[in-house]
């Protein structure tokens, strides 16, 4: 239990915090349900254009997400309580985005497998889509909280900037993904990749990012 | 016991060579031999290059273009490896030189970057009909562009020069990763670019006529965007340690 | 090295119609890298006047 202590410190943070996470999600929703009102009546148009719109929205959201995760924190001091406490700071930061992602990724991605349903009227490539959503949530959530650190103190508009062209491989990575779903090859070995990729970041980055902080608070 | 006294070795000249005194003069002395050789070899490449090699059998003479594309490119992303490794260094062993380095590599890999993105899409047009294509290669080289840009914004975005150079060096780090995704990124998808001619373990598909001016041009290159490096490098120091008794001295 | 690829200077300038992407090329690697010497060197005299 005293394990799960800063989980749920966190998690219960988040959760006050209303605007943080529901902001996300009802702006992906407003996104995917704005979008067939955007394209002509043909449903075949529909899905040509579903998956592009789904990952630049994806995207976005994660952008928008990410805005101010460790702003407030730096503000009120618990960064520089937290660095002279005995806690691990990379531990903190893994903590705070694993808690963003379950609180924003999970549900976007689930989202927006239904709303490929809608799009597609395909559960099965709804369900292979699932899971690469979710991992991508999470790479993107990683690779903008390392972009929101590198300018703490600057604005979240530079470091999301700056970090957006390390998601633009992901992207490229989504998009052969999408052939692979809809053609049904080589649908495993993508979804590899892309887990192989979050494997290698999902605890390498928190150290970095809590790196940058130190930096920032020196 | 050898073993010892070559880190002892290793170290006092890292230490020397670091400090940006000893880098300064060293470098002023090195400048004008490197700038003069670079130049007449560079020079004697792209003239042997455009008028003495026979044409293509495919793309006619518009190829010769790869005299400027090819070592331009190679350059862009030598140069960003040359800035993350001094980022390293700088990191590791807080080698306030290194710092200097890498700011000072920034804009010149931004500046050649562009060279090779824009005569890319010069030659694209005769070649592919198209200037512009969303292939692995050509996306891969402007996300790298992209990255140099915002290197340098992220570092002037910061007063102290400790902190910038530190974030600088964390950036340029992570963004390493690009490197490895440019160079095999025509070999994993298949697309508009053609594949590498040369690569280490193969013999290369290039004609030799056409290869020994390419490799004298990339040498040629290499040592004129180094000279610019130097004196880039040249302006960090003037900037960051004008208080300094030796830099006035010097001035 | 191999003998000279073309007939006459026209020749060299036109290149069979693509010689305007080359020379453009060539045009643009001269101006780009001739202006960064010049401006280097301008910084440099710059920043050494501040110095002083």
């Amino acid at each position: 239990m005293k394990l799960l202590l800063p989980y749920t410190n966190e998690a219960l943070k988040l959760i006050k915090k209303t605007r943080a996470w529901i902001g996300p999600i009802l702006i992906f929703i407003l996104i995917m349900v704005a979008f067939p009102l955007t394209v002509e009546l043909s449903s075949t148009n529909l899905s040509d254009a579903f998956y592009p719109v789904l990952f630049i929205s994806i995207l976005l959201v994660m952008m928008l997400a990410t805005e101010d995760i460790f702003l407030e924190d730096y503000e009120d001091g618990s960064l520089e309580l937290l660095l002279i406490s005995n806690k691990s700071l990379s531990q903190w930061v893994f903590i705070k985005i694993f808690i963003h992602w379950l609180f924003i990724g999970v549900p976007i991605s689930l989202l927006g497998a239904f709303f490929n349903i809608g799009a597609n009227n395909d559960l099965n490539s709804s369900l292979m889509l699932l899971p690469a959503l979710g991992i991508s949530t999470y790479i993107f959530l990683i690779l903008f909280c390392f972009g929101n650190s590198l300018s703490l103190t600057k604005g979240s508009v530079l470091g999301t900037l700056i970090t957006l062209p390390l998601t633009l491989p992901i992207l490229v990575i989504l998009g052969k993904l999408t052939s692979a779903i809809i053609f049904n090859i080589n649908y495993f070995e993508f979804l590899i990749l892309l887990f192989g990729i979050l494997s290698i970041i999902i605890f390498a980055f928190p150290a970095i990012i809590s790196r940058i902080i130190k930096t920032h608070l020196e | 016991m050898l073993r010892e006294i070559l880190i002892i070795v290793i170290k006092k000249f890292i230490h020397q060579f670091a400090s940006p005194k000893t880098y300064f003069y060293q470098v002023n002395r090195l400048y004008p031999w490197l700038l003069y050789i670079s130049l007449f070899i560079y020079l004697f490449a792209i003239i042997w290059g455009l008028l003495f090699t026979p044409k293509d059998f495919v793309q006619g003479h518009s190829y010769r273009i790869i005299y400027f594309h090819v070592p331009a490119s190679f350059v862009a992303q030598s140069l960003y490896a040359a800035m993350a490794i001094s980022s390293a260094v700088f990191l590791i062993w807080r080698v306030k030189l290194a710092a200097y380095l890498a700011r000072s590599i920034a804009p010149i890999g931004a500046m050649v970057t562009f060279i090779a993105l824009v005569s890319g899409s010069i030659w694209g047009i005769p070649t592919w009909g198209t200037w512009w294509e969303w292939d692995a290669r050509i996306t891969s080289t402007l996300i790298l562009f992209i990255m140099y840009l915002g290197l340098i914004s992220l570092h002037n975005s910061f007063n102290n020069f400790d902190k910038a150079d530190k974030l600088l060096a964390y950036l340029a780090i992570i963004g390493f990763i690009q490197i490895p995704i440019i160079k095999k990124s025509v070999d994993w998808w298949s697309s508009l670019h053609q594949p590498a001619s040369i690569t280490i373990s193969d013999k290369p598909s290039i004609d030799p006529s056409m290869l020994y001016p390419l490799f004298m041009s990339m040498i040629g290159f290499a040592g004129l965007v180094a000279c610019l490096v130097i004196l880039s490098s040249k302006v960090q120091i003037y900037i960051r340690e004008k208080n300094k008794s030796w830099v006035k001295d010097h001035v | 090295m191999s003998n000279f690829a073309f007939s006459s200077l026209s020749d060299v300038l036109n290149m069979d119609g693509h010689g305007v992407y080359v020379w453009v090329v060539f045009s643009l690697f001269l101006i780009t890298i001739s202006t960064s010497f010049y401006i280097f060197n301008l910084l440099i005299k710059k920043y050494q006047k501040r110095v002083k």
